[in-house]
């Protein structure tokens, strides 16, 4: 399925903002992780965002969709592409953005 | 150097912090350091449970624990490791509970226990069907209470090793970039497994054999790496895990025709059988036609939606986001895929290596309790057990020794070869090698190894390395900089993938997760009882053999 993507990118240098348009060919079973994953292996290697488990139990790919809380390796994409649209992404709220996609999540200063 | 302790422990799963706990309690300075979150460990998707003999459901008692555990690994665990862990099993599980896990109960309130495979008894405790989800958190609030310092998304690149000693650890520092050195008195290993070898894993992304490779690179010998584990009920087509516990409640596994095929591979444990006996059932069903696009059905129907709801929960969900299927109303697609790596890093029953002052434990250690074939709910039993002798055994050495000591040119070493790496912009990026390295050990050294295959695949990865020292990173920035650590794992991994076709060629014998149908399709003590090490010398994998510690069980023929 052909599936496109606005990402909100951070650039934690020089502190710039931009909302980014992606397009990227991907397999029908593929949620929103596996299709950042395609971003950023064969597009941008640069965007930057957490992810472990992959099955909804460690939380690391938390951020947001259209303004929602979602765990990236939950949401499957095919029906939102099926619907024609493109969903916005950006950082999870409430904390500050290191860059990308990835919150502040520590207790580290 | 950044900092100093005495116990600086690598990875923040179950291993890890139960390490950290006790090194602390017994008096010790002591930090973690962890490429993620502590509680994003892979620990915290395990899902059945953790075996004591509690003796709850039935007569139970740590003999039989062991027994089981022996058989299960094919007579190549070592069987002094075995015994300590169960025998020590019930009072660390009892300990979990004192700290707060809340375990599932018995009707008279004691710890519920489940069957399991290759259980003799009812012997697995559990928290419905997050259990480890529940152990992760506990252990994280007991390291909060401590208030142990965590060096949280700081990526553990290379071992610091001055004087025949480990002294501590060179990482690149995530948020702010950087790499920093942590010197330690002692250092322990607790970075899990590898299954992102395979492209069909239960594995997080996270889980890249770094701790192996660190010491593997260190001089210090792995074991018994041919050892890979295949879950026989993963989901296609990434290899998410559906519970070996759905089997334990008792679901039945059917092929194309609706039989209970594991009639004729383990008729008097049927579903309950071992892991590697089961995969290996399902693997043959599929290739003889009777599968489902590749799978055979996990089938939980009977149970009722009750029961499903209240104890396989999670499962439930999985099955529902992954694979479209409710399983109160349809029965799962599943089929084999990478799990656990039995093999590790050589330890001794304190978690010690070769090598002063690295230790390890859990999923990336080999001390060895599962051998060949380790049976589900004893990998969570062995994190807590051997985590805890790891972490007061660094504890009791490194508050009798007083100095660390890194020089300068190991961190200018560690600099420079950085700099080599992130000033390269000519080349390929890591991510096909990745793809390639992941889809052909699933083909070439997974369920069933032929010869011809280990061969090529042995030429492959050697492909692949020869690749990798080009390999293009392409975010320059220090900031959350995941295209570099992304690249370091793969380096981890290659050299795995090494060490175990080297492995996988020698043992040529079919025992445990080990299966030769084609050439040596039979178990061999005559000359194969025995573990195989793994030393890295001239940037290459050289084989060596070490035997297997016998108490009281003599090798019997096993069936289930």
């Amino acid at each position: 399925m052909h599936v496109a993507l606005k990402i909100w990118r951070y650039d934690a240098d020089s502190g710039d903002r931009e909302l980014r348009d992606y397009e990227i060919e991907a397999p029908e079973w593929a949620c929103l992780l596996d299709v950042l994953d395609l971003i950023k292996d064969q597009q941008d290697g640069t965007l930057a965002y957490r992810k472990s488990c992959r099955m909804m139990i460690c939380g690391s790919c938390g951020m947001r969709m259209d303004g929602r809380a979602v765990l990236a390796c939950k949401e499957r994409m095919l029906p939102i592409v099926e619907r024609g649209h493109v969903p916005v992404i950006s950082a999870m709220g409430n904390m500050p953005i290191v860059k990308d996609r990835s919150s502040r999540s520590s207790r580290r200063t | 150097m950044e900092a100093k302790h005495d116990v600086l422990i690598v990875g923040a799963g179950c291993a890890g912090m139960r390490a950290a706990i006790e090194a602390f309690d017994a008096g010790a300075d002591v930090a973690l350091l962890s490429k993620i979150h502590p509680v994003r460990s892979h620990s915290g998707a395990a899902e059945g449970g953790i075996n004591a003999a509690l003796g709850n459901a039935s007569e139970d008692d740590p003999e039989k624990h062991a027994f089981d555990t022996v058989k299960g690994s094919d007579y190549l665990g070592d069987q002094d490791a075995i015994e300590v862990l169960c025998n020590e099993a019930p009072d660390d599980v009892y300990q979990l509970e004192h700290w707060g896990a809340v375990f599932s109960r018995t009707e008279d309130g004691r710890i519920a226990q489940r069957p399991f495979g290759a259980a003799g008894e009812p012997r697995t405790a559990y928290a419905a069907d997050i259990t480890g989800h529940v152990l992760v958190h506990v252990l994280y609030e007991q390291v909060m209470k401590r208030d142990i310092q965590t060096y949280e998304e700081y990526f553990a690149w290379q071992l610091v090793i001055n004087d025949d000693r480990c002294q501590g650890v060179i990482a690149w520092d995530l948020l702010n970039g950087g790499l920093k050195t942590i010197g330690a008195k002692t250092v322990i290993l607790a970075t899990g497994g590898a299954g992102r070898l395979y492209v069909g894993t239960t594995n997080a992304y996270a889980c890249t054999g770094d701790g192996m490779t660190m010491a593997l690179r260190a001089g210090v010998p792995l074991k018994d790496m041919e050892m890979m584990q295949f879950h026989p009920t993963t989901l296609a087509p990434t290899g998410i895990l559906i519970t070996e516990g759905t089997r334990g409640e008792g679901a039945y596994l059917l092929n194309s025709e609706g039989d209970r095929f594991l009639e004729r591979y383990a008729p008097n444990a049927m579903e309950l059988a071992s892991r590697d006996v089961i995969s290996r059932a399902e693997q043959t069903e599929i290739d003889e036609g009777r599968g489902v696009d590749g799978n055979v059905l996990l089938d939980m129907r009977h149970l009722g939606a009750e029961k499903i709801i209240e104890r396989l929960h999670g499962t439930r969900e999985l099955a529902m986001t992954y694979a479209g299927v409710d399983p109160i109303h349809d029965p799962i697609p599943v089929r084999p895929g990478a799990h656990y790596h039995m093999g590790g890093v050589d330890t001794d029953l304190d978690g010690r290596t070769e090598l002063e002052g690295l230790y390890a434990a859990g999923e990336c250690a080999c001390v060895s309790v599962h051998g060949a074939n380790r049976l589900g709910g004893n990998a969570l039993m062995e994190t807590i057990t051997y985590g805890k002798r790891a972490g007061r055994h660094a504890a009791d050495w490194a508050l009798t020794h007083t100095t660390i000591e890194v020089p300068e040119s190991v961190e200018a070493d560690a600099e420079r070869d950085l700099k080599i790496l992130l000033d390269r912009t000519d080349g390929e990026r890591p991510w096909s090698i990745r793809n390639e390295l992941a889809e052909t050990m699933h083909e070439n050294f997974g369920v069933f190894r032929k010869e011809d295959q280990m061969r090529e695949q042995g030429e492959i990865v050697s492909g692949l390395r020869e690749r990798y020292e080009h390999v293009v990173v392409e975010d320059k920035g220090d900031v959350f900089n995941n295209d570099l650590t992304q690249a370091l794992e793969l380096g981890f991994l290659l050299e795995l993938a090494q060490c175990m076709v080297v492995c996988g060629l020698a043992r040529k014998e079919s025992r445990g997760a080990h299966a030769r149908p084609y050439d040596y399709p039979d178990r061999d003590d005559e000359n194969y009882l025995r573990h195989t090490l793994v030393r890295w010398i001239a940037e290459a994998p050289v084989l060596d053999w070490k035997p297997v510690t016998m108490t009281k069980w003599q090798p019997m023929e096993r069936t289930y």
